[in-house]
């Protein structure tokens, strides 16, 4: 139910705007709307994590940064980051946005992106965790 | 040693059905030319060794001493024979360009079928069946095999080669039949007077591509279509003598015919229509021969499978082995081959082959011309024929299952193109006119013979697998090439193999890992020539599909248990109820996961005095009451008015609800209620009832796979394309499985 980047299977979960690498690495960059496929093995009792960070750097470019939290395509919560730095997310899912037979998708839509500017490169966040823990 | 063991496999799997073919026209006394006296001796020979195994195998005394003191023999007292008869094949003589055509498709053919065997469905099963039948020395009683149903009568002959040479031994009896069916088609060329156009005709069916592949392999298609021409050649030798004698010969090929093949059946007609036609009296001799063939096939099935034509014929011999859904939705499948439209029929089957599997070469986009045979005796018959045996073609339409006819065809329009280019050609003689004697080549200016045999160089260079593969679709099924090392076991056949074929590789990694008496199920089909495990293929028996169901339950919404149905009604006393499914539905079967019933606001335990039966699938009733979500009774059958389950509670019991746990894909249903009273009468209870979702809240995968544990299944397989693949892969922990290996693209699990 809970998808750590480190895990060496984390990118059969990944369904866009993750920025995948062939390396084994402990923490994936997002782009604008970074979605995955998340199981829930059951739907009762259980809320939405997110571990991720704000990067200092692009966060002088940015500034606040709003995150709109999606299950099924349904908006959980939307949350304003004031500063940069390792952040944490969670909330409880109603049971009915879930099913146990296929997986769940949880996106996180982040209204402004990081700029690189040698490349032009985009970035939203930085991804270490997300899934489904029971409350 | 191997190369010599297959060849001794082979040769001697024909020599014996040769000296049982000869022993028999000897028998009868029955006269031919010599060279197709020896063909159509190695045919219906083949048929009489085919029921000889079949006997040796239900009485498992299939062993290779038995086969080749039996084999000794026969050859001993046929070459005793031919000795005294002086009878010694003589070859036509067909011209350098033909027989060099021959000679390059033969070497080819030759090296393909010596080369390890690796087809899809050879391997698969028609020598996944020979090789348990090799092991248990004969029949096995396979009820989770469909495979195992089907007439095996060229499978009998494979089991022959298999057990003194192993697989490739197979495949080269079937090249074998390649090479008769070629040569008889020469003879009968002669034998109507027109040879140039038999061996026209032998090049256009030898060197078409999906003939030779099927006949390079350990398919048995290309073995029906020499069963087929013999037994039409013979025919037309006894309407020329009417020689009672070879009614038998004819009895026996139309008999062998259903043996090799269930869509053959038309040739038992064919045969006995000709008769009917021509002498009423012949048809019962040939119809009791003919039977004597059959028989066997039916009464296995129906002992067995209590079907004697399964796995079809499921509605009127409703049995516990083979869904009705399974039958409906192959004929579906083989009547499509996923084409947008059948006026890509001609083309597939003649020049790109990607979607029909296979293609016999563009010359074949000649064959309206066959029509012009009309004009000839000889052609009418040929296309009658052709006719008849390409009537199955309407239920499967891929290429193989033409290949019968294509001898008639081909002949066909040999015939036809000499007849026209004989008209067309000033000073000509016409063709149309009785043949001359056996052998003598008619009065033809050497024009239409120029033309034809451009036409052959044009067939034959088409059809090379080289030139081939710069027309036909990539995927079409055809020899790609020339495993001369892997033949001679230069290259092991292990080594040939893995690198060859994903299936090879799987089955081994099913052998090494799964212990011996342990079933397998599978999501595919696996090469079970070459492993002895017990294979649950997932749609390839009943007993296979409801694992399948169980398995794909926790992930496939629709099938889970998530609508109840309940009728409430004032409590009444009812010896019996039923629930009653009174629509048709389009493309939805019936389900129940759980039925109970209720008493004053309880559940009834479910007692041993209750008789529980459904019509249709009543040996399944129980999965409606086992108070597990994931397994489910179903009707297996599109849902129909008047199916129902039924509850016989013994004696009077008093009730107030019965709820109904069910799916999604089985929306279209409807149902009521009915219960019968103390006198024995049933009446409708309700027809009413309140349906409400019932959220699936808890992962089913543990479940699934305990079930699969409880019927003895411990080793799954799944392939990387198989339906949920990343779910097992994923989630194997939340199932209960572990991933012991991979290979080519498959995992084996075990249900810890």
């Amino acid at each position: 139910m809970m998808v750590e980047m480190s895990d060496p299977d984390a990118q059969a979960h990944f369904v866009r705007d993750i920025v995948t690498t062939n390396e084994k690495v402990q923490w994936y960059w997002t782009a604008q709307r970074p979605t995955l496929r998340i199981l829930a093995v059951e739907t009762e009792g259980l809320k939405l994590v997110v571990d991720f960070s704000i990067w200092d750097v692009g966060f002088k470019q940015t500034g606040p940064l709003e995150l709109s939290f999606f299950v099924n395509e349904r908006l959980l919560d939307k949350v304003r980051y004031e500063s940069p730095g390792a952040k944490h997310f969670e909330k409880p899912v109603p049971a009915d946005w879930l099913k146990t037979d296929v997986e769940s998708t949880v996106a996180i839509s982040i209204d402004k992106l990081y700029t690189a500017p040698q490349d032009g490169a985009k970035f939203g966040v930085i991804l270490t965790k997300a899934g489904f823990e029971r409350r | 040693m191997i190369v010599a063991s297959i060849l001794f496999g082979a040769s001697f799997t024909i020599a014996v059905s040769w000296a049982l073919g000869t022993l028999l026209f000897d028998w009868l006394r029955l006269s031919f030319s010599r060279l197709e006296e020896w063909l159509l001796a190695f045919v219906v020979g083949a048929a009489c060794l085919s029921e000889i195994v079949f006997v040796l195998s239900a009485t498992h005394l299939v062993r290779r001493g038995v086969l080749i003191a039996f084999g000794l023999v026969s050859i001993g007292a046929s070459v005793r024979s031919v000795i005294i008869r002086k009878k010694r094949p003589q070859f036509p003589k067909i011209g350098w360009i033909p027989a060099g055509i021959f000679a390059a498709f033969t070497i080819l053919y030759f090296v393909n079928a010596l080369a390890p065997e690796m087809s899809p469905d050879g391997a698969a099963y028609h020598l996944g069946m020979v090789a348990k039948y090799a092991g248990a020395r004969g029949f096995v009683h396979l009820t989770t095999n469909i495979y195992a149903n089907l007439s095996e009568g060229i499978e009998l002959l494979f089991l022959h080669a298999f057990l003194l040479g192993r697989h490739s031994a197979a495949a080269l009896v079937h090249f074998g039949f390649l090479v008769t069916l070629a040569l008889l088609m020469i003879c009968y060329g002669r034998r109507i007077g027109y040879p140039r156009a038999g061996v026209a005709a032998a090049i256009f069916v030898y060197a078409s591509p999906v003939i030779g592949t099927d006949g390079s392999i350990a398919y048995i298609d290309v073995a029906l279509a020499a069963v087929l021409f013999a037994l039409f050649y013979v025919l037309q030798v006894w309407d020329e003598q009417r020689d009672l004698r070879l009614l038998v010969p004819v009895g026996i090929l139309a008999g062998f015919s259903y043996a090799v093949k269930y869509t053959a059946f038309v040739a038992v007609f064919y045969a006995l229509g000709f008769l009917l036609w021509k002498r009423k009296r012949a048809v019962l001799p040939v119809a009791a021969i003919a039977i004597l063939f059959i028989a066997p096939w039916l009464m296995k099935n129906w002992l067995w499978v209590d079907n004697p034509v399964s796995p079809f014929g499921n509605r009127i011999f409703p049995n516990q082995y083979v869904h009705v859904s399974f039958e409906d939705y192959f004929r579906r499948a083989e009547r499509s081959y996923d084409l947008a439209s059948y006026f890509q029929i001609p083309w597939q089957l003649t020049v790109d082959g990607g979607r029909l599997v296979g293609f016999f070469g563009p010359l074949f986009l000649l064959t309206p011309f066959a029509l012009a045979a009309l004009k000839l005796k000889a052609g009418r018959r040929l296309l009658a024929a052709g006719m008849v045996f390409a009537l199955p073609y309407m239920f499967n339409i891929g290429a193989r299952f033409l290949i019968p006819a294509v001898p008639f065809v081909a002949l066909s329009l040999a015939l036809a193109l000499y007849y026209m280019l004989s008209e067309l050609t000033p000073g000509n003689t016409s063709l149309n006119k009785p043949p001359a004697c056996s052998g003598q080549t008619r009065g033809l200016s050497n024009v239409p013979h120029v033309a034809v045999l451009g036409l052959v160089l044009f067939h034959a260079v088409t059809c090379w697998p080289s030139v081939a593969g710069l027309y036909a679709n990539p995927y079409a099924w055809r020899l790609i090439g020339f495993p001369l090392k892997a033949a001679m076991r230069i290259e092991s056949e292990d080594a040939y193999l893995t690198r060859r074929s994903p299936e090879y590789s799987v089955a081994r990694m099913v052998e090494r890992l799964v212990p011996a008496g342990e079933p397998a199920f599978s999501f595919s089909q696996v090469a079970e020539a070459y492993t002895s495990r017990k294979i649950l293929v997932s749609y390839m028996g009943a007993e296979n599909e409801v694992l399948c169901d169980i398995l794909w339950n926790p992930i496939i919404g629709g099938f889970q248990a998530s609508r109840v149905v309940r009728f409430s009604f004032p409590s009444r006393e009812f010896r019996k109820v039923r629930v009653l499914q009174t629509v048709w539905a389009n493309n939805s079967q019936w389900s129940v996961a759980e039925l109970r019933i209720f008493s004053k606001g309880s559940e009834l335990p479910r007692s041993s005095e209750w008789r529980l039966n459904a019509r249709p699938n009543p040996w399944d009733v129980q999965l409606a009451f086992d108070n597990a979500l994931v397994t489910r009774w179903r009707s297996w059958d599109l849902a129909q008015p008047g199916m129902y389950i039924e509850v016989d509670f013994g004696r009077l019991q008093e009730i107030d609800a019965v709820t109904l746990e069910t799916s999604e894909d089985g929306g279209e249903a409807k149902v009521r209620l009915e219960g019968m009273d103390a006198e024995g009468k049933w009446s409708a209870i309700a027809s009413q009832p309140i349906e409400s979702p019932r959220p699936i809240t808890v992962s089913q995968r543990r479940a699934a796979a305990s079930e699969l544990k409880a019927r003895g299944i411990r080793y799954v397989l799944v392939n990387k394309d198989n339906a949920g693949s990343d779910d097992f892969r994923l989630y194997s922990n939340l199932w209960g499985m572990k991933c012991l290996a991979e290979a080519a693209g498959s995992r084996l699990y075990y249900i810890d």
